[in-house]
Protein backbone atom coordinates (compact mmCIF):
# COMPACT_ATOMS: atom_id res chain seq x y z
CA UNK A 1 0.00 0.00 0.00
CA UNK A 2 1.60 3.26 -1.08
CA UNK A 3 1.82 6.13 1.29
CA UNK A 4 0.19 8.42 -1.19
CA UNK A 5 -2.88 6.29 -1.86
CA UNK A 6 -6.30 7.72 -1.00
CA UNK A 7 -6.64 5.19 1.82
CA UNK A 8 -3.74 6.87 3.58
CA UNK A 9 -5.43 10.25 3.45
CA UNK A 10 -5.71 11.14 7.13
CA UNK A 11 -8.93 13.07 6.61
CA UNK A 12 -10.56 9.83 5.50
CA UNK A 13 -9.00 7.73 8.18
CA UNK A 14 -9.78 10.12 11.03
CA UNK A 15 -13.33 10.72 9.81
CA UNK A 16 -14.14 7.06 9.24
CA UNK A 17 -12.68 5.99 12.53
CA UNK A 18 -14.51 8.66 14.53
CA UNK A 19 -17.73 7.67 12.73
CA UNK A 20 -17.21 3.95 13.41
CA UNK A 21 -16.35 4.48 17.08
CA UNK A 22 -19.32 6.78 17.69
CA UNK A 23 -21.76 4.53 15.83
CA UNK A 24 -20.52 1.48 17.75
CA UNK A 25 -20.49 3.01 21.20
CA UNK A 26 -23.60 5.08 20.48
CA UNK A 27 -25.58 2.05 19.32
CA UNK A 28 -24.70 0.24 22.53
CA UNK A 29 -25.89 3.24 24.55
CA UNK A 30 -29.08 3.51 22.50
CA UNK A 31 -29.79 -0.22 22.85
CA UNK A 32 -29.34 0.05 26.59
CA UNK A 33 -31.63 3.08 26.76
CA UNK A 34 -34.33 1.38 24.70
CA UNK A 35 -34.11 -1.72 26.84
CA UNK A 36 -34.55 0.33 30.01
CA UNK A 37 -37.42 2.21 28.40
CA UNK A 38 -39.19 -1.03 27.51
CA UNK A 39 -38.72 -2.48 31.00
CA UNK A 40 -39.96 0.62 32.79
CA UNK A 41 -42.82 0.91 30.29
CA UNK A 42 -44.00 -2.60 31.01
CA UNK A 43 -43.86 -1.89 34.72
CA UNK A 44 -45.88 1.28 34.25
CA UNK A 45 -48.41 -0.38 31.97
CA UNK A 46 -48.81 -3.44 34.12
CA UNK A 47 -51.24 -1.94 36.62
CA UNK A 48 -53.54 -0.60 33.93
CA UNK A 49 -53.33 -3.75 31.89
CA UNK A 50 -54.20 -5.93 34.88
CA UNK A 51 -57.11 -3.67 35.78
CA UNK A 52 -58.45 -3.78 32.23
CA UNK A 53 -58.15 -7.57 32.08
CA UNK A 54 -59.86 -7.88 35.44
CA UNK A 55 -62.66 -5.62 34.33
CA UNK A 56 -63.22 -7.46 31.05
CA UNK A 57 -63.16 -10.87 32.76
CA UNK A 58 -65.55 -9.56 35.42
CA UNK A 59 -68.01 -8.32 32.81
CA UNK A 60 -67.87 -11.61 30.92
CA UNK A 61 -68.31 -13.61 34.13
CA UNK A 62 -71.34 -11.51 35.04
CA UNK A 63 -72.96 -12.09 31.66
CA UNK A 64 -72.25 -15.82 31.70
CA UNK A 65 -73.40 -16.07 35.33
CA UNK A 66 -76.75 -14.52 34.40
CA UNK A 67 -77.24 -17.13 31.69
CA UNK A 68 -76.35 -19.94 34.08
CA UNK A 69 -78.80 -18.57 36.64
CA UNK A 70 -81.49 -18.61 33.97
CA UNK A 71 -80.85 -22.36 33.68
CA UNK A 72 -78.60 -22.68 30.63
CA UNK A 73 -75.57 -24.88 31.41
CA UNK A 74 -72.28 -23.22 30.61
CA UNK A 75 -71.27 -25.78 28.00
CA UNK A 76 -74.55 -25.41 26.08
CA UNK A 77 -74.44 -21.65 25.88
CA UNK A 78 -74.35 -20.72 22.14
CA UNK A 79 -72.03 -18.19 20.52
CA UNK A 80 -69.44 -17.99 23.26
CA UNK A 81 -66.25 -18.55 21.18
CA UNK A 82 -67.06 -15.86 18.58
CA UNK A 83 -67.89 -13.47 21.40
CA UNK A 84 -64.58 -14.19 23.11
CA UNK A 85 -62.83 -13.77 19.77
CA UNK A 86 -64.44 -10.38 19.20
CA UNK A 87 -63.59 -9.19 22.72
CA UNK A 88 -59.98 -10.29 22.32
CA UNK A 89 -59.67 -8.48 19.00
CA UNK A 90 -61.07 -5.26 20.43
CA UNK A 91 -58.68 -5.10 23.36
CA UNK A 92 -54.97 -5.28 22.41
CA UNK A 93 -53.78 -5.68 25.99
CA UNK A 94 -55.38 -9.14 26.16
CA UNK A 95 -53.35 -12.06 24.89
CA UNK A 96 -55.86 -14.80 25.74
CA UNK A 97 -59.43 -15.32 26.91
CA UNK A 98 -60.83 -18.60 28.18
CA UNK A 99 -63.93 -19.98 29.83
CA UNK A 100 -63.22 -22.84 32.20
CA UNK A 101 -65.52 -25.26 33.95
CA UNK A 102 -65.80 -25.34 37.70
CA UNK A 103 -63.13 -28.03 37.96
CA UNK A 104 -60.71 -25.95 35.90
CA UNK A 105 -60.93 -27.83 32.59
CA UNK A 106 -61.01 -25.40 29.66
CA UNK A 107 -64.30 -25.11 27.81
CA UNK A 108 -63.50 -22.41 25.27
CA UNK A 109 -60.15 -20.74 24.73
CA UNK A 110 -59.04 -18.13 22.20
CA UNK A 111 -55.70 -16.42 21.74
CA UNK A 112 -52.39 -17.66 23.01
CA UNK A 113 -51.96 -20.26 25.77
CA UNK A 114 -52.69 -18.82 29.20
CA UNK A 115 -49.68 -17.76 31.24
CA UNK A 116 -49.58 -18.63 34.95
CA UNK A 117 -50.18 -15.02 35.94
CA UNK A 118 -53.53 -14.78 34.13
CA UNK A 119 -56.50 -13.05 35.73
CA UNK A 120 -59.18 -15.55 36.83
CA UNK A 121 -62.72 -14.50 37.79
CA UNK A 122 -65.41 -16.93 39.02
CA UNK A 123 -68.76 -17.17 37.21
CA UNK A 124 -71.14 -16.83 40.13
CA UNK A 125 -74.45 -18.69 39.94
CA UNK A 126 -75.64 -19.78 43.31
CA UNK A 127 -73.34 -20.86 46.09
CA UNK A 128 -70.52 -22.50 44.14
CA UNK A 129 -68.96 -20.94 41.03
CA UNK A 130 -70.24 -22.46 37.80
CA UNK A 131 -66.87 -21.87 36.14
CA UNK A 132 -64.18 -19.29 35.56
CA UNK A 133 -63.31 -16.62 33.02
CA UNK A 134 -59.56 -16.36 32.55
CA UNK A 135 -57.77 -13.49 30.78
CA UNK A 136 -54.08 -13.45 29.83
CA UNK A 137 -52.41 -10.06 29.48
CA UNK A 138 -49.75 -8.51 27.31
CA UNK A 139 -48.10 -5.63 29.17
CA UNK A 140 -45.97 -4.59 26.21
CA UNK A 141 -48.92 -4.37 23.83
CA UNK A 142 -49.95 -0.78 24.51
CA UNK A 143 -46.32 0.33 24.11
CA UNK A 144 -45.64 -0.97 20.61
CA UNK A 145 -46.18 2.42 19.02
CA UNK A 146 -43.95 4.53 21.24
CA UNK A 147 -41.29 1.81 21.39
CA UNK A 148 -41.00 1.61 17.61
CA UNK A 149 -40.89 5.39 17.35
CA UNK A 150 -38.15 5.57 19.99
CA UNK A 151 -36.13 3.01 18.07
CA UNK A 152 -36.18 5.02 14.84
CA UNK A 153 -35.49 8.33 16.52
CA UNK A 154 -32.52 6.93 18.42
CA UNK A 155 -31.14 5.29 15.25
CA UNK A 156 -31.36 8.62 13.41
CA UNK A 157 -29.75 10.42 16.38
CA UNK A 158 -26.84 7.98 16.55
CA UNK A 159 -26.15 8.14 12.81
CA UNK A 160 -26.65 11.90 12.57
CA UNK A 161 -24.45 12.82 15.50
CA UNK A 162 -21.75 10.33 14.49
CA UNK A 163 -21.76 11.74 10.97
CA UNK A 164 -21.55 15.33 12.19
CA UNK A 165 -18.69 14.57 14.59
CA UNK A 166 -16.87 12.57 11.89
CA UNK A 167 -17.15 15.41 9.37
CA UNK A 168 -15.98 17.92 11.93
CA UNK A 169 -13.02 15.78 12.94
CA UNK A 170 -12.13 15.05 9.32
CA UNK A 171 -12.42 18.59 7.98
CA UNK A 172 -10.73 20.47 10.84
CA UNK A 173 -8.01 18.53 12.75
CA UNK A 174 -8.05 15.76 10.13
CA UNK A 175 -7.29 18.19 7.33
CA UNK A 176 -4.42 19.72 9.36
CA UNK A 177 -3.01 16.26 10.02
CA UNK A 178 -3.26 15.50 6.33
CA UNK A 179 -1.38 18.72 5.50
CA UNK A 180 1.36 17.68 7.92
CA UNK A 181 1.47 14.23 6.37
CA UNK A 182 1.79 15.65 2.85
CA UNK A 183 4.57 17.97 3.97
CA UNK A 184 6.42 15.05 5.56
CA UNK A 185 6.04 12.96 2.40
CA UNK A 186 7.13 15.81 0.17
CA UNK A 187 10.15 16.42 2.35
CA UNK A 188 11.19 12.83 2.89
CA UNK A 189 10.35 11.20 -0.41
CA UNK A 190 10.94 14.02 -2.87
CA UNK A 191 13.43 16.06 -0.87
CA UNK A 192 11.41 19.25 -1.10
CA UNK A 193 11.71 21.25 2.07
CA UNK A 194 9.45 24.10 1.11
CA UNK A 195 6.45 24.89 3.23
CA UNK A 196 6.79 22.74 6.30
CA UNK A 197 3.60 23.69 8.16
CA UNK A 198 4.05 25.55 11.44
CA UNK A 199 3.84 23.38 14.55
CA UNK A 200 0.32 22.73 15.87
CA UNK A 201 -0.27 23.66 19.46
CA UNK A 202 1.95 22.98 22.39
CA UNK A 203 2.82 19.90 24.32
CA UNK A 204 4.54 16.61 23.76
CA UNK A 205 4.82 15.91 20.03
CA UNK A 206 4.41 12.47 18.56
CA UNK A 207 3.78 10.95 15.16
CA UNK A 208 3.65 13.50 12.39
CA UNK A 209 4.50 16.49 14.55
CA UNK A 210 7.57 14.67 15.80
CA UNK A 211 8.70 13.97 12.24
CA UNK A 212 8.23 17.62 11.33
CA UNK A 213 10.05 18.83 14.45
CA UNK A 214 12.94 16.46 13.84
CA UNK A 215 13.18 17.46 10.19
CA UNK A 216 13.22 21.15 11.07
CA UNK A 217 15.76 20.57 13.80
CA UNK A 218 18.04 18.51 11.53
CA UNK A 219 17.91 21.12 8.78
CA UNK A 220 18.62 23.88 11.29
CA UNK A 221 21.63 22.06 12.68
CA UNK A 222 22.98 21.46 9.20
CA UNK A 223 22.42 25.06 8.21
CA UNK A 224 24.07 26.33 11.40
CA UNK A 225 27.12 24.11 10.92
CA UNK A 226 27.47 25.33 7.34
CA UNK A 227 27.04 28.92 8.41
CA UNK A 228 29.77 28.46 11.03
CA UNK A 229 32.07 27.02 8.35
CA UNK A 230 31.37 29.93 6.02
CA UNK A 231 31.93 32.46 8.80
CA UNK A 232 35.25 30.85 9.59
CA UNK A 233 36.17 30.86 5.91
CA UNK A 234 35.18 34.53 5.60
CA UNK A 235 37.31 35.42 8.61
CA UNK A 236 40.30 33.61 7.11
CA UNK A 237 39.77 35.38 3.79
CA UNK A 238 39.74 38.80 5.41
CA UNK A 239 43.08 38.00 7.01
CA UNK A 240 44.48 36.50 3.84
CA UNK A 241 46.14 39.72 2.61
CA UNK A 242 48.23 38.29 -0.19
CA UNK A 243 45.46 35.87 -1.41
CA UNK A 244 47.57 32.74 -1.44
CA UNK A 245 44.98 30.83 0.64
CA UNK A 246 41.94 31.95 -1.34
CA UNK A 247 41.90 28.99 -3.72
CA UNK A 248 42.25 26.47 -0.88
CA UNK A 249 39.53 28.07 1.24
CA UNK A 250 37.09 28.21 -1.64
CA UNK A 251 37.73 24.57 -2.47
CA UNK A 252 37.10 23.49 1.13
CA UNK A 253 33.84 25.47 1.33
CA UNK A 254 32.69 24.10 -2.03
CA UNK A 255 33.43 20.51 -1.02
CA UNK A 256 31.66 20.67 2.30
CA UNK A 257 28.61 22.25 0.69
CA UNK A 258 28.56 19.60 -2.03
CA UNK A 259 24.97 18.51 -1.75
CA UNK A 260 23.87 20.79 1.00
CA UNK A 261 20.07 21.14 1.04
CA UNK A 262 19.29 19.80 -2.33
CA UNK B 1 -4.61 22.23 21.83
CA UNK B 2 -2.85 19.63 19.79
CA UNK B 3 -4.50 18.02 16.80
CA UNK B 4 -5.00 14.61 18.36
CA UNK B 5 -6.44 16.18 21.52
CA UNK B 6 -8.82 18.08 19.30
CA UNK B 7 -10.00 14.83 17.70
CA UNK B 8 -10.61 13.29 21.13
CA UNK B 9 -12.51 16.40 22.20
CA UNK B 10 -14.72 16.29 19.11
CA UNK B 11 -15.54 12.61 19.57
CA UNK B 12 -16.31 13.02 23.27
CA UNK B 13 -18.43 16.06 22.50
CA UNK B 14 -20.33 13.96 19.97
CA UNK B 15 -20.84 11.26 22.57
CA UNK B 16 -22.11 13.82 25.06
CA UNK B 17 -24.56 15.18 22.49
CA UNK B 18 -25.70 11.66 21.74
CA UNK B 19 -26.34 10.82 25.38
CA UNK B 20 -28.18 14.10 25.84
CA UNK B 21 -30.35 13.23 22.85
CA UNK B 22 -31.03 9.77 24.25
CA UNK B 23 -31.95 11.21 27.65
CA UNK B 24 -34.34 13.63 25.98
CA UNK B 25 -35.78 10.81 23.92
CA UNK B 26 -36.30 8.65 27.00
CA UNK B 27 -38.19 11.42 28.74
CA UNK B 28 -40.23 12.16 25.65
CA UNK B 29 -41.06 8.47 25.26
CA UNK B 30 -42.16 8.29 28.87
CA UNK B 31 -44.57 11.13 28.31
CA UNK B 32 -45.88 9.57 25.10
CA UNK B 33 -46.34 6.33 26.97
CA UNK B 34 -48.30 8.01 29.72
CA UNK B 35 -50.56 9.55 27.12
CA UNK B 36 -50.98 6.19 25.40
CA UNK B 37 -51.83 4.44 28.64
CA UNK B 38 -54.27 7.17 29.53
CA UNK B 39 -56.00 6.83 26.16
CA UNK B 40 -56.13 3.08 26.64
CA UNK B 41 -57.62 3.43 30.11
CA UNK B 42 -60.13 6.08 29.05
CA UNK B 43 -61.22 4.07 26.04
CA UNK B 44 -61.67 0.92 28.03
CA UNK B 45 -63.56 2.55 30.91
CA UNK B 46 -66.01 4.41 28.72
CA UNK B 47 -66.62 1.49 26.38
CA UNK B 48 -66.99 -1.02 29.18
CA UNK B 49 -69.36 1.12 31.23
CA UNK B 50 -71.43 2.06 28.21
CA UNK B 51 -71.68 -1.55 27.05
CA UNK B 52 -72.68 -2.65 30.53
CA UNK B 53 -75.40 -0.01 30.82
CA UNK B 54 -76.77 -0.70 27.32
CA UNK B 55 -76.75 -4.44 27.88
CA UNK B 56 -78.76 -4.10 31.08
CA UNK B 57 -81.20 -1.74 29.42
CA UNK B 58 -81.58 -4.24 26.58
CA UNK B 59 -82.79 -6.87 29.02
CA UNK B 60 -85.86 -4.73 29.57
CA UNK B 61 -84.97 -3.20 32.90
CA UNK B 62 -85.58 0.48 33.55
CA UNK B 63 -82.65 2.76 34.19
CA UNK B 64 -83.82 3.24 37.78
CA UNK B 65 -83.68 -0.55 38.34
CA UNK B 66 -80.02 -1.02 37.43
CA UNK B 67 -78.70 -1.22 40.97
CA UNK B 68 -76.08 -3.62 39.53
CA UNK B 69 -74.50 -0.65 37.74
CA UNK B 70 -73.58 0.70 41.15
CA UNK B 71 -71.44 -2.42 41.72
CA UNK B 72 -69.82 -2.07 38.31
CA UNK B 73 -68.79 1.55 38.82
CA UNK B 74 -67.58 0.84 42.35
CA UNK B 75 -65.43 -1.99 41.03
CA UNK B 76 -63.98 0.10 38.20
CA UNK B 77 -63.19 2.98 40.52
CA UNK B 78 -61.27 0.66 42.82
CA UNK B 79 -59.40 -1.03 39.99
CA UNK B 80 -58.03 2.03 38.20
CA UNK B 81 -55.65 4.41 39.87
CA UNK B 82 -56.56 8.08 39.77
CA UNK B 83 -60.30 7.61 39.32
CA UNK B 84 -61.97 10.00 41.76
CA UNK B 85 -65.57 9.35 40.91
CA UNK B 86 -67.89 7.73 38.37
CA UNK B 87 -71.39 9.09 37.89
CA UNK B 88 -74.26 7.65 35.87
CA UNK B 89 -77.07 10.10 35.17
CA UNK B 90 -80.39 9.89 33.39
CA UNK B 91 -81.19 11.92 30.28
CA UNK B 92 -83.18 14.26 32.53
CA UNK B 93 -80.02 15.23 34.40
CA UNK B 94 -80.47 13.39 37.70
CA UNK B 95 -77.56 11.39 39.02
CA UNK B 96 -78.81 7.82 39.45
CA UNK B 97 -75.67 5.98 40.43
CA UNK B 98 -72.45 7.39 41.74
CA UNK B 99 -69.36 6.16 43.54
CA UNK B 100 -69.89 9.22 45.69
CA UNK B 101 -73.11 8.05 47.39
CA UNK B 102 -74.08 11.55 48.48
CA UNK B 103 -74.24 12.55 44.85
CA UNK B 104 -77.19 10.33 44.00
CA UNK B 105 -80.33 12.21 43.19
CA UNK B 106 -78.59 15.53 42.58
CA UNK B 107 -78.71 17.42 39.30
CA UNK B 108 -75.71 17.25 36.98
CA UNK B 109 -74.08 20.46 35.63
CA UNK B 110 -75.84 21.81 32.57
CA UNK B 111 -72.77 21.11 30.44
CA UNK B 112 -73.04 17.36 30.89
CA UNK B 113 -76.56 17.29 29.48
CA UNK B 114 -75.65 19.20 26.38
CA UNK B 115 -72.96 16.61 25.64
CA UNK B 116 -75.66 13.93 25.44
CA UNK B 117 -76.64 15.19 22.01
CA UNK B 118 -73.39 13.78 20.62
CA UNK B 119 -72.74 10.12 20.11
CA UNK B 120 -68.99 10.52 20.65
CA UNK B 121 -67.20 10.40 24.00
CA UNK B 122 -66.16 13.79 25.35
CA UNK B 123 -63.57 15.04 27.73
CA UNK B 124 -62.96 18.24 29.63
CA UNK B 125 -60.19 19.40 31.89
CA UNK B 126 -60.31 21.66 34.92
CA UNK B 127 -57.50 22.52 37.36
CA UNK B 128 -56.72 19.37 39.33
CA UNK B 129 -59.18 17.14 37.55
CA UNK B 130 -60.11 15.73 34.18
CA UNK B 131 -63.48 14.36 33.15
CA UNK B 132 -64.39 12.00 30.37
CA UNK B 133 -67.89 11.00 29.48
CA UNK B 134 -70.11 9.21 27.05
CA UNK B 135 -73.77 8.74 26.54
CA UNK B 136 -75.51 5.40 26.47
CA UNK B 137 -78.55 4.57 24.41
CA UNK B 138 -81.77 2.71 24.86
CA UNK B 139 -83.16 0.20 22.37
CA UNK B 140 -84.48 3.01 20.21
CA UNK B 141 -81.05 4.51 19.77
CA UNK B 142 -81.89 7.54 21.88
CA UNK B 143 -79.68 8.85 24.63
CA UNK B 144 -80.90 7.16 27.79
CA UNK B 145 -78.33 8.85 29.96
CA UNK B 146 -74.66 9.56 30.42
CA UNK B 147 -71.63 8.27 32.25
CA UNK B 148 -68.93 10.61 33.53
CA UNK B 149 -65.59 9.47 34.95
CA UNK B 150 -63.61 12.02 36.96
CA UNK B 151 -59.83 11.62 37.26
CA UNK B 152 -57.55 13.50 39.58
CA UNK B 153 -54.68 15.22 37.79
CA UNK B 154 -53.03 16.42 40.99
CA UNK B 155 -49.55 14.88 40.88
CA UNK B 156 -49.15 12.21 43.50
CA UNK B 157 -46.01 12.74 45.62
CA UNK B 158 -43.31 10.23 44.76
CA UNK B 159 -42.98 7.27 47.05
CA UNK B 160 -39.67 6.28 48.55
CA UNK B 161 -39.44 3.40 46.08
CA UNK B 162 -39.95 5.80 43.17
CA UNK B 163 -37.27 8.12 44.50
CA UNK B 164 -34.98 5.14 44.83
CA UNK B 165 -35.73 4.13 41.25
CA UNK B 166 -34.98 7.65 40.03
CA UNK B 167 -31.68 7.69 41.90
CA UNK B 168 -30.82 4.35 40.42
CA UNK B 169 -31.59 5.63 36.93
CA UNK B 170 -29.37 8.68 37.46
CA UNK B 171 -26.52 6.45 38.63
CA UNK B 172 -27.02 4.21 35.61
CA UNK B 173 -26.88 7.17 33.25
CA UNK B 174 -23.68 8.43 34.86
CA UNK B 175 -22.14 4.97 34.69
CA UNK B 176 -23.09 4.74 31.03
CA UNK B 177 -21.55 8.16 30.37
CA UNK B 178 -18.28 7.12 32.06
CA UNK B 179 -18.13 3.73 30.36
CA UNK B 180 -18.99 5.08 26.93
CA UNK B 181 -16.49 7.93 27.31
CA UNK B 182 -13.74 5.50 28.27
CA UNK B 183 -14.64 3.20 25.37
CA UNK B 184 -14.59 6.06 22.86
CA UNK B 185 -11.25 7.36 24.15
CA UNK B 186 -9.65 3.90 24.15
CA UNK B 187 -10.88 3.03 20.65
CA UNK B 188 -9.78 6.40 19.28
CA UNK B 189 -6.39 6.02 20.91
CA UNK B 190 -5.92 2.58 19.35
CA UNK B 191 -7.11 3.73 15.92
CA UNK B 192 -5.05 6.91 15.80
CA UNK B 193 -1.98 5.08 17.07
CA UNK B 194 -2.40 2.56 14.30
CA UNK B 195 -2.85 5.28 11.67
CA UNK B 196 0.14 7.31 12.85
CA UNK B 197 2.50 4.45 13.66
CA UNK B 198 4.49 4.65 10.35
CA UNK B 199 5.20 8.32 11.04
CA UNK B 200 6.29 7.64 14.60
CA UNK B 201 8.68 4.99 13.31
CA UNK B 202 10.05 7.45 10.75
CA UNK B 203 10.51 10.09 13.47
CA UNK B 204 12.53 7.71 15.63
CA UNK B 205 14.69 6.75 12.67
CA UNK B 206 15.26 10.43 11.89
CA UNK B 207 16.37 10.96 15.49
CA UNK B 208 19.03 8.35 14.99
CA UNK B 209 17.44 5.22 16.41
CA UNK B 210 17.83 2.07 14.38
CA UNK B 211 14.59 1.14 12.59
CA UNK B 212 12.39 -1.33 14.46
CA UNK B 213 12.88 -4.85 13.12
CA UNK B 214 10.60 -5.87 10.30
CA UNK B 215 9.68 -2.30 9.43
CA UNK B 216 11.07 -1.40 6.03
CA UNK B 217 8.34 0.84 4.71
CA UNK B 218 9.26 3.37 2.02
CA UNK B 219 8.78 6.07 4.61
CA UNK B 220 11.27 4.51 7.03
CA UNK B 221 13.70 3.99 4.18
CA UNK B 222 13.36 7.63 3.18
CA UNK B 223 13.94 8.64 6.80
CA UNK B 224 17.04 6.47 6.91
CA UNK B 225 18.31 8.12 3.74
CA UNK B 226 17.64 11.57 5.19
CA UNK B 227 19.47 10.62 8.37
CA UNK B 228 22.40 9.32 6.37
CA UNK B 229 22.49 12.54 4.36
CA UNK B 230 22.58 14.63 7.54
CA UNK B 231 25.35 12.47 8.96
CA UNK B 232 27.36 12.76 5.75
CA UNK B 233 26.85 16.53 5.63
CA UNK B 234 27.92 16.86 9.25
CA UNK B 235 31.06 14.85 8.54
CA UNK B 236 31.89 17.00 5.52
CA UNK B 237 31.37 20.18 7.51
CA UNK B 238 33.54 18.87 10.33
CA UNK B 239 36.20 17.88 7.83
CA UNK B 240 36.02 21.29 6.20
CA UNK B 241 36.39 22.93 9.63
CA UNK B 242 39.46 20.82 10.34
CA UNK B 243 40.97 21.74 6.99
CA UNK B 244 40.31 25.43 7.55
CA UNK B 245 41.89 25.16 11.01
CA UNK B 246 44.96 23.54 9.47
CA UNK B 247 45.16 26.36 6.94
CA UNK B 248 44.68 28.90 9.71
CA UNK B 249 47.38 27.44 11.90
CA UNK B 250 49.64 26.86 8.93
CA UNK B 251 49.82 30.59 8.34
Amino acid sequence: MGYDSAWQDLRWRVGLWVFAVLVGVGSACAAWTLHGLRASGERAANQDVQAIAQSIAQTLAQQLGRAVRLGIPLEELPGVPPYLEATLKRQPVLSALAVEQADGTPLHAVGRPLAPGAVRVPIVAGAAPAGFVAAGTESAAPLQGSQGQAFWISAVAVLGIALAAALWAALRPGARLEAQRRAVLARLQQGRSDGLPPPEGRGHADGLQLVLDTLAQGDDEQRAAHAALQAYAHELLTMDFDGHMRAGIERIVRQSAQDELK
Amino acid sequence: MRLLTRIYAIALLGLLALLAALLLLAQQAQQTRQAELQALRDGHLLRNLRTAAENYLATGLQLEQLEILQQVIAREQAAFAGVVAIDVFAAGGTVLYSTDVGNRGTQVPEGWRTWLARDLPWDSAAPGQRQIGTRFENDLGQAAGGIVVTFSTVPVPLTLAQWYERGQQAVQWLAMLALAGAAVAALLYAGLRQALKPYGDAARVLQGASPPPGVATPLVQAAQAQRAQWDAARQRTQQGMRQLEELDHGV
